[in-house]
């Protein structure tokens, strides 16, 4: 698996799951597009080596994360700058209380970088402690370490925002 | 809520959001256009070190015997000596007054077998140094009579070295030579150099005389230019910067354009080579002088390292004798420009002329940009279709006749035609009702479209690789048809109204 077919047939066939994967780091469908198309063209040079790899899609899914979180690191050089930051893509809270399903959702997309990837990584492509610690490139303890904080921050964030919307909507309807 | 449920809601709703990514099919062709002729390193495994160090050991005893071995044997011969220019004209001899400097090597350049003003021949050849960079020092004329079937030297040179004339033609005349050369020297108050002057030499018994040069040619300045920027397709589908000579009057053009970035949006960095995967000279240690009469072109590959985003690239151009062809505007996923040398023809490669296209479609839709390209296929027992569609992107319409230019992707992303595509007005799953093809109009709601059909049957006929299929469309092209692996018996039908390829 070393040629333009194989990299053609890897593009064919895994490149809807890596999106998938891109998106959730992205929270952005053109960011995911561009991610992916990114990571690829920069394997394609070298695709002897990501072919040599045990699990070629995971070497692909471990540079992708690296793309993801490099680029994070330089878009402040990159990026246009927005007087406001642009809309996520979740539904508008008109002021009503939001379900804890849909408060984690939007807590999720405004994790920083790292621990939102550290959590897709475990909770969406299922990996292993030492797996996500080899891609992000840090301790196995970090990684236990990120999840646990990213819950934590989760689990508060959600009991804050449980306690104070309420309030929020009786101010509301004074 | 517990750690147990907010992992379950986290899992959950990260696969519920992974729902609303793109599909990827844009994604795929776009990533696919990315890497068209950009080079694979090839690494071996571990596995692999000890052979490949063994065959490489091979590899350098032969160049080193193919070096060393004819000097020792007396055989002296240039670094890369060229085929001979015509059958007639012996090997060209090492030669005997060049020295090249560290780094460089001796090549031969262009031939010729002359009679001189007494009625004996001799064999006059062009030498020079080549850096390994492409760069080159001016031209020596040697030449040599013949003597017991060897060449035996004459002193001294027709032409000693001078810096920057490149000789382009020696041809034969009565008495002597007709030396046609480039000098790339910069030319005299601020002009660009790249003289083209052709020098009548005489030889007799006597020596040899020279008569005064005569400039048969003025370097292309950007007024002769029509400069433009096109896809094509060989030797892989890439950019290339073509130059055409409009003026009424011959003009020469030289060696690598630099291509200078002219707008933030584009790449920071360029370099230059003289052949590549996508073109470039053929063998040659330096670019050759163009002399291009009225009407003829000359090209440049423009090739790059890929990279994700796609912009409209503003680039301008630069020939090395500092005339400035302006801005180029191209759609590229490039990091940085490798510019290619130029060299005839449109495709800015020595070695894969451009194909013609076959009879396709004529119309102004060839040369608008604003059109979308659609693939729709079917499939009906052992015998499938791709339905190209086109349809206008704005308000203007545009017109078209004739049968879709399609294309498939071989095993290495190039485009290929099909051997054997049969345009027919019509096949088993649709087609052109009538016997004339009709002149069409695609405007806004009024899209056109072409048939490719084909079996998966051998008995029906001649069988293709299959791959993605691509549409030509003059300089636009679009993709992302996929076909099956393999294809027989393919029919193009003409473009017809509508977007069901049939009608």
């Amino acid at each position: 698996m070393t040629g333009p077919v194989e990299f053609t047939s890897f593009v064919r066939q895994h490149s809807t799951v890596l999106l998938r994967a891109a998106y959730l780091l992205t929270g952005d469908r053109i960011e995911a597009e561009e991610l992916v198309q990114d990571t690829l063209v920069r394997l394609y040079p070298n695709w002897a080596r990501v072919a040599a790899a045990e699990v070629p899609l995971a070497y692909v899914r471990r540079s992708l994360t690296n793309n993801f979180l490099n680029g994070r690191r330089r878009r402040s050089a990159d990026d246009l700058l927005f007087a406001e930051p642009p809309e996520r893509g979740y539904e508008p809270d008109f002021g009503g209380r939001l379900s804890d399903r849909e408060l984690v959702r939007r807590l999720l997309n405004d994790l920083p970088a790292r621990q939102r990837a550290v959590l897709v990584l475990r909770f969406f492509e299922d990996l292993e402690d030492t797996e996500i610690a080899s891609i992000i490139g840090c301790r196995r303890g970090t990684v236990r370490s990120i999840i646990s904080r990213g819950l934590q921050q989760l689990r508060a964030e959600t009991e804050r925002q449980a306690t104070s919307q309420p309030r929020q909507t009786n101010g509301n309807r004074r | 809520m517990n750690v147990e449920e907010l992992e379950s809601i986290v899992r959950d709703e990260l696969r519920r959001d992974a729902a609303n990514a793109p599909s990827g099919r844009q994604l795929r062709a776009a990533v696919l256009a990315a890497v068209a002729g950009v080079p694979m390193t090839e690494r071996a495994g571990r596995r692999w070190a000890v052979p490949l160090l063994v065959a490489a050991a091979v590899v350098a005893l032969a160049i080193a015997a193919t070096l060393l071995l004819p000097r020792a044997l007396g055989r002296h011969q240039p670094a890369h000596p060229k085929p001979s220019p015509t059958p007639s004209l012996p090997a060209a001899p090492y030669p005997v007054g060049l020295t090249c400097g560290h780094g460089q090597q001796p090549v031969s350049g262009v031939g010729a077998r002359f009679v001189d003003a007494v009625g004996e021949v001799g064999y006059a050849y062009d030498y020079y140094c080549a850096g390994t960079d492409g760069s080159r020092t001016g031209s020596v004329l040697e030449w040599f009579r013949t003597a017991g079937g060897q060449l035996v030297y004459q002193a001294p040179p027709l032409i000693l070295a001078l810096q920057n004339q490149y000789v382009m033609s020696l041809t034969g005349t009565d008495g002597g030579l007709l030396v046609r050369a480039y000098d790339a020297s910069p030319g005299l108050a601020g002009h660009p150099g790249g003289v083209v002057v052709e020098t009548r030499l005489s030889v007799d018994a006597d020596g040899v005389a020279a008569a005064n040069g005569v400039a048969v040619a003025q370097p292309c300045l950007a007024t002769d230019l029509t400069v433009g920027v096109a896809q094509v397709y060989e030797p892989a589908a890439h950019t290339a910067m073509q130059l055409t000579n409009h003026s009424g009057k011959a003009c020469a053009v030289w060696g690598n354009p630099r291509y200078v970035q002219a707008t933030r949006n584009g790449p920071v960095t360029s370099e230059s080579v003289l052949r590549g995967p996508i073109g470039g000279l053929a063998d040659e240690p330096s670019a050759p002088p163009l002399l291009l009469q009225p009407g003829q072109t000359a090209s440049s590959a423009i090739g790059g390292v890929p990279v994700s985003r796609c912009a409209v690239l503003g680039l301008s151009a630069v020939l090395p004798n500092g005339v400035r062809l302006g801005a180029l505007h191209t759609s590229a996923c490039i990091g940085s420009v490798v510019g290619y040398p130029l060299v005839r023809g449109e495709n800015g490669s020595e070695t894969h002329p451009e194909l013609k296209a076959p009879a396709s479609a004529t119309g102004s839709c060839l040369d608008s940009r604003d059109l979308s390209f659609g693939f729709s296929q079917s499939q009906s027992g052992n015998r499938g279709s791709t339905t190209v569609t086109i349809s206008a992107l704005g308000s203007e319409s545009c017109t078209i006749t004739g049968y879709p230019d399609v294309r498939v992707t071989d095993d290495h992303m190039n485009l290929q035609r099909f051997p054997f595509p049969a345009q027919t007005l019509r096949g088993p799953l649709g087609g052109l009702s009538g016997d004339k093809l009709p002149q069409l109009t695609v405007a806004p709601g009024h899209p056109a479209s072409g048939l490719v059909e084909w079996s998966e049957n051998p008995a029906d006929g001649h069988c293709d690789s299959g791959g993605d299929l691509w549409l030509t469309l003059g300089t636009p092209r679009a993709g992302d048809g996929p076909l099956p692996s393999r294809v027989c018996a393919v029919q193009v039908h003409p473009f017809v109204a509508g977007s069901t390829g049939s009608g």
